[in-house]
């Protein structure tokens, strides 16, 4: 009777890792689109509207609808509102205070980290062009990790119950 | 004096927490330089400050500029955004809310001879404007056409830091409003072209000075231009512009000549004959357009007026003692 009840049990939580790996997988993607859109918005906020990075940024704070994502920018346009740091030491403050809850991977994390090093410093012109540069690099991320959705979800539901079941099988 | 101090370098606001607030209420200009002492310009003189905020006549006993404080200004004068300012930094000024004007001079990138960017700005000086109510209202009797219930067309001459900005933004608002026991009933409406938001001190549109109850503000847009945009937009009576002296500037001024519009504009210069001759060259006209000339002087307490009519005779010559009847600054 208790051999059943764990072998259930385990076999229910594997497949529950492994269903919420394949879900992080599609987080994935979709947070990578949203991030684009993002940067397109700066884009637009820098070269049409000459709007303040502080100001841009809690804009695409307010229209994102990923919280982890929102939380970030509005945490950076603050934190550029008050004074003190530099615009680059807040831009990565922010990024590593919430990298943690998206699902986005270290690639995507360094194209951003990277663009925070040239946001503000230089004129519209060069401004568009780092923007541009992130949002072209953010897209083939996006574009590889849409190619590899598929495979690798279902990869990991397989993997998980596959698993399960495996122990199961060794434990009995 | 508030909204000044929130944007300067925590070491800076720790300095002038230091100074004394009688000292504060002095202050005209601050001057920041890179690597070097520390200096602030009142209507007393001029001082350098130490590290405890004390007051001394020797740069070598000042605090010295650090690279990070200039740094750390330009980011709260810009809002870490450069770009946004491109146009600002190329005229060499930043206007922050409040009004005040940060004056920056660094290394400046040109491009087919024309002024294209600044980099490495390393000195500012940052200019404290104070409005004073009630300073335009000696003057108003001798700049009024009374045939017509308006006011003549008026230039307002100056040195630098004489108080033009201070005594046009007044004739604003007392105009604009009207009522103010000086036989103007009701007041006209005001056009404001202000380039340099120095005048109306908009923050997103909107004037942090009081410029009056009739008065519009056309903010940051270039003068030429800008008055024609009013006169076709807004149907003001009267136009306010600051430092005039383009041929653009004057052309535009004679296309308001001819819509009825009266002028009030300011022109650096300390003498009539001069600052005629500048304007005639642009314009043969010109010495005919304006039928009232203010010359303005200032001393260390007192302010000087002297009002000339069209053919530069003197009309009345007045004298104000200058009353600061704004508030000591807090330091937060």
């Amino acid at each position: 009777m208790l051999q059943l009840f764990g072998s259930v049990f385990i076999l229910f939580s594997s497949t529950m890792i492994g269903f919420s790996q394949a879900a992080r997988i599609h987080a994935r993607t979709s947070q990578l689109r949203l991030c684009i859109h993002a940067m397109q918005r700066l884009q637009t906020e820098v070269t049409y509207g000459l709007t303040p990075l502080p100001e841009a940024l809690q804009h695409i704070s307010k229209v994102i609808p990923s919280p982890p994502l929102a939380n970030m920018f509005y945490d950076i346009s603050m934190m550029l509102s008050e004074e003190g740091t530099s615009t680059q030491e807040c831009w990565l403050y922010g990024i590593s205070k919430h990298w943690r809850k998206t699902a986005m991977k270290k690639a995507e994390k360094e194209i951003l980290e990277r663009l925070g090093s040239t946001l503000g410093l230089s004129d519209q012109d060069n401004q568009l062009k780092h923007i541009q540069l992130a949002v072209q690099q953010l897209q083939m991320e996006e574009e590889h990790a849409r190619a590899n959705q598929m495979r690798l979800s279902k990869m990991w539901r397989s993997l998980g119950i596959l698993t399960g079941l495996l122990v199961t099988i060794i434990l009995l | 004096m508030n909204q000044i101090l929130t944007i300067l370098p925590p070491m800076l606001r720790r300095i002038l927490a230091g100074v004394s607030s009688e000292q504060l209420k002095k202050i005209e200009e601050i001057r920041l330089r890179e690597a070097r002492a520390l200096q602030m310009e009142t209507n007393e003189g001029s001082y350098f400050l130490t590290d405890s905020g004390k007051l001394t006549q020797d740069f070598r006993m000042a605090y010295i500029v650090s690279k990070e404080d200039c740094r750390q200004l330009i980011n709260m004068l810009t809002q870490h955004s450069l770009y946004s300012f491109e146009e600002e930094i190329k005229h060499g000024y930043i206007t922050v809310a409040g009004g005040h004007r940060v004056g920056i001079a660094g290394e400046i990138i040109t491009q087919n001879g024309k002024v294209k960017q600044m980099k490495h700005i390393s000195c500012f000086n940052i200019r404290f404007a104070k409005p004073i109510h009630h300073v335009s209202h000696p003057l108003l009797p001798y700049l009024r056409d009374h045939v017509q219930a308006t006011v003549y067309n008026t230039l307002i001459i100056s040195p630098p830091r004489h108080g033009k900005t201070t005594l046009l933004r007044d004739l604003a608002r007392t105009l604009s409003n009207g009522n103010n026991g000086q036989g103007m009933q009701t007041g006209l409406k005001v056009g404001i072209v202000d380039e340099r938001s120095e005048i109306g001190a908009c923050v997103k549109g909107i004037p942090t000075f009081d410029v009056g109850a009739r008065t519009d503000v056309l903010d940051r847009c270039p003068k030429a231009e800008g008055m024609m945009m009013l006169i076709r937009s807004m149907s003001p009576e009267v136009l306010i512009v600051d430092e005039i002296g383009r041929k653009e500037d004057v052309d535009a001024l004679f296309e308001a000549l001819h819509a009825g519009i009266r002028m009030i504009a300011t022109i650096h210069g300390n003498q009539i004959n001069q600052v005629q001759k500048r304007l005639c060259f642009h314009h043969p006209l010109m010495g005919e357009f304006f039928e009232r000339y203010v010359l303005l002087k200032r001393e260390a307490t007192k302010l000087q007026f002297r009002v000339y009519d069209q053919k530069g005779n003197l009309l009345k010559s007045l004298l104000q003692k200058k009353e600061s009847d704004f508030d000591a600054p807090i330091i937060r």
